[in-house]
């Protein structure tokens, strides 16, 4: 939720120039196609976005769970550690560093396979989408916890990890006495928080989520992100949260993020991007669910399908979807750049902001006007 | 019945007679324990559920996993028999004749679609297969050429144009609204008068839900299709149709036409549901991280359910008496109720206890 006044502008990850391939026979898949964004301390960051955009990709080249086909090409995920956890892999940046400077980043691309183990749960822990896939059916939830414990922190006693995995459920809202349950014992909504005590074993810096409650019901998926925001607050975690359900993220994160065709289109608080998104794609998806308030309208929905990765075209992608476009977005491709004067922090990639096409950026209005002309004619997906 | 009344919920009230009515609806599966002494024991799937269908008109069913919505739905379809309680259509109580004549005399009328298109679509068939099947089994059209062009028709209108291209294609082949698209098309080839939709959205991309939730909307006005629509996202419910019913663990709870039962919440459940629903319009009345849900927990096992009304355990106002009995339906006006002993006497229901048990042979004309 709020960020936490000390750490508020502390940088703890710098995605730089990110991209992604998976190779396939038939050509690369460009997935995530050079992308970049920063997270503070404390922060929780919401990617967005429809299937097949791109991002869970992005988040696993992030914590580096990527395997072949898919091959990071080409970034830099810098990794800001915090000064007393330094100990364990800074060691081969000791002698760049003068005392008394800020901490050096690490780039986590780089990271060798033992510094990259020390690195994840210690720094960096993910939560999959399905909770019944990511915990072992013939172990006690208990002593699945334990079991990072012993393999991170091999001077731990057994009577002490033991009592860390009983911590760690209470934390997460499961009675202590749970730690000789197996999985098949608890509910849906108990093995999501189960899996959320294992992520938090070490106390990470840094937690990706992805898609964390679509298996669940919207009471039990209610409690679990109240969950999670009460945890980011009192601890102090960052988070990537990866849904595509946008009216979720809405009630979560401070800043948003949303991926279309493998690139970043739009980044903003997540206030800039509930009262005026700026790319029109955004302003499609944030209308895509009906609401619960207000007057019952016809809805639209965004017309057509995201395009083939593969062959992208030579312009902005989304341009064959969108109800603004005009010639320049079927040849020039846009990059990110701060929206309008009002909103600097405002990041969007599309050249209706951009003064060499459009003398006047429009406004959210006009954005509507265009998408409630479209929703007339009725198009075929 | 005052005439401001009528207006509001005009064909419930005077316009159609309904198509498909449930009354009394109940579903136990026994359990095998294996043991033939062992005590029977039964999930209780539904409770004493009525329901009212009509022509061009949605109805919605909102509640949790294991609330029986499917259930219902199921039983409706003929996939299951009930229990207990009847099930009329055009007011004629149909028989629960396992027959495949009578089956598919039932399902020319009656049709279902499922939540997950990836699985109720054959991958070894082309969509001119499953489109073509029902026409043919249904005496619908004679001849290649006449099903070819009630196929073409058919894609056309669920808008899956240019339909030539379509129909040729395997289900692998389509993204998930597309074979959502040739699912829909499946059931109304049968020209069927009503359509039970079991989640039709849930496994669709949030972007594309409201296309085919749109084309459903479409279909209801111009066919005067009567749907059920059977959803957990009650803001779908809200957009998509005129009567919401709420079910919890095998209960209704609440129902009525949309905009009351969830603009003004009556259950403690519902008022539940309502405010576990992500609602970003929420973030200007109370500001981030203020809403908190007023109870917690999860439905019940439905073996050994909790006595009276099952929401007891959860619910915030449970008195004494919630333990003993379910409430009596208690009529807020405008066609909205709820089983609540909050509002009003609750008078046990007479036919609340009244298990009909209709055996598939003595109902035979």
């Amino acid at each position: 939720m709020a960020t936490n006044g000390t750490y508020e502008h502390d940088l703890l990850l710098d995605v730089r120039n990110v991209s992604v391939d998976y190779l396939a026979s038939n050509g690369a898949v460009h997935a995530v196609d050079n992308v970049s964004f920063t997270l503070k301390r404390g922060e929780i960051m919401g990617l967005a976005g429809e299937s097949g955009c791109g991002k869970s990709t992005l988040a696993y080249a992030v914590a580096r769970l990527l395997r072949p086909p898919a091959m990071t090409t080409n970034g830099e995920v810098l990794y800001y550690p915090r000064s007393q956890d330094l100990v364990r892999h800074r060691k081969r940046h000791e002698k760049e560093q003068p005392a008394g400077s800020p901490v050096a980043p690490i780039d986590v691309l780089e990271l060798t396979s033992s510094e990259l183990r020390a690195f994840r749960w210690d720094e960096l822990s993910v939560v999959f989408q399905s909770a019944m896939n990511a915990l072992n059916p013939v172990m006690k939830i208990g002593v699945q916890i334990m079991d990072t414990l012993r393999v991170h922190r091999p001077e731990m006693k057994a009577a002490e990890r033991k009592k860390r995995a009983i911590e760690l459920l209470e934390r997460v809202g499961i009675a202590g006495d749970r730690i000789n349950s197996y999985p098949h014992e608890l509910s849906g909504g108990m093995r999501q928080r189960a899996v959320i005590a294992i992520a938090l074993a070490l106390n990470p810096a840094l937690i990706i989520m992805d898609e964390p409650t679509t298996a669940l019901d919207v009471v039990v998926q209610r409690e679990i992100l109240e969950l999670i925001s009460g945890l980011c607050r009192d601890m102090g975690m960052s988070l990537i949260f990866i849904t595509h359900d946008l009216s979720l993220l809405l009630e979560l994160v401070d800043k948003i993020a949303i991926m279309y065709a493998g690139k970043l289109i739009e980044t903003a608080s997540r206030d800039d991007m509930y009262t005026h998104p700026r790319h029109p794609y955004s302003y499609g998806l944030l209308n895509s669910f009906p609401t619960i308030q207000g007057p019952r309208r016809k809805m639209s929905g965004i017309p057509g399908s995201p395009p083939d990765l593969r062959v992208l075209p030579a312009g902005c992608p989304f341009s064959m979807r969108c109800p603004m476009a005009f010639s320049e977005c079927s040849t020039v491709r846009p990059s990110l750049q701060p929206s309008t004067k009002e909103s600097p922090e405002q990041l969007v990639s599309c050249h209706l902001y951009n003064s060499s096409f459009k003398d006047e950026p429009p406004t959210t209005k006009d954005i509507a006007a265009k998408y409630e002309a479209l929703s007339e004619r009725s198009v075929a997906r | 019945m005052s005439t401001e009344q009528q207006t509001i919920t005009p064909a419930v009230e005077n316009q159609t007679e309904p198509i498909l009515v449930a009354e009394h609806l109940r579903k136990y599966f026994p359990v095998n324990q294996g043991s033939p002494f062992g005590e029977r024991t039964a999930v209780h799937a539904v409770e004493d559920s009525s329901l009212a269908l009509y022509p061009g008109r949605a109805t919605a069913v909102v509640g949790e996993s294991g609330s029986g919505k499917t259930t219902i739905a199921r039983m409706l379809a003929r996939v299951y028999d009930p229990t207990a309680g009847t099930i009329s259509y055009r007011g004629e109580p149909i028989r629960l004749s396992k027959s495949a004549a009578a089956l598919r005399a039932y399902r020319r009328h009656v049709q279902l679609v499922f939540q997950d298109p990836f699985s109720s679509l054959n991958p070894v068939h082309d969509v001119r297969y499953h489109l073509s099947r029902p026409l043919k089994v249904f005496g619908h059209a004679r001849g290649n050429k006449e099903v070819n062009d009630q196929v073409m028709a058919l894609l056309n209108r669920v808008s899956l144009s240019p339909a030539e291209q379509f129909i040729e294609k395997y289900p692998h082949q389509l993204s998930g609204g597309q074979r959502q698209r040739v699912a829909i098309a499946r059931a109304l080839a049968v020209q069927p008068e009503v359509l039970l939709a079991d989640e039709p959205v849930s496994m669709l991309d949030v972007s594309i839900r409201l296309d085919i939730l749109n084309l459903l909307l479409r279909l209801k006005e111009e066919e005067q299709l009567a749907i059920l629509f059977i959803t957990h996202d009650i803001a779908s419910a809200r957009y998509f149709a005129e009567d919401t019913l709420v079910m919890y663990a095998g209960q209704m709870v609440e129902g009525g036409p949309s905009d009351e039962v969830i603009q003004a919440p009556k259950h403690p459940y519902t008022q539940l549901l309502l405010s576990a629903a992500p609602d970003p319009a929420r973030l200007e009345r109370l500001g981030v991280g203020e809403s908190k849900l007023p109870a917690r927990g999860e439905i019940p096992s439905l073996i050994k359910p909790p006595t009276g009304c099952r929401f007891h355990p959860r619910c915030p106002h449970a008195m004494a008496e919630c333990k003993e009995r379910f409430p009596g339906r208690t009529d807020l006006g405008n066609g909205h109720w709820t089983h609540c002993f909050l509002y009003g006497e609750g008078v046990q229901d007479p036919q609340a206890n009244l298990i009909t048990v209709v055996p598939a042979k003595k109902k035979a004309e």
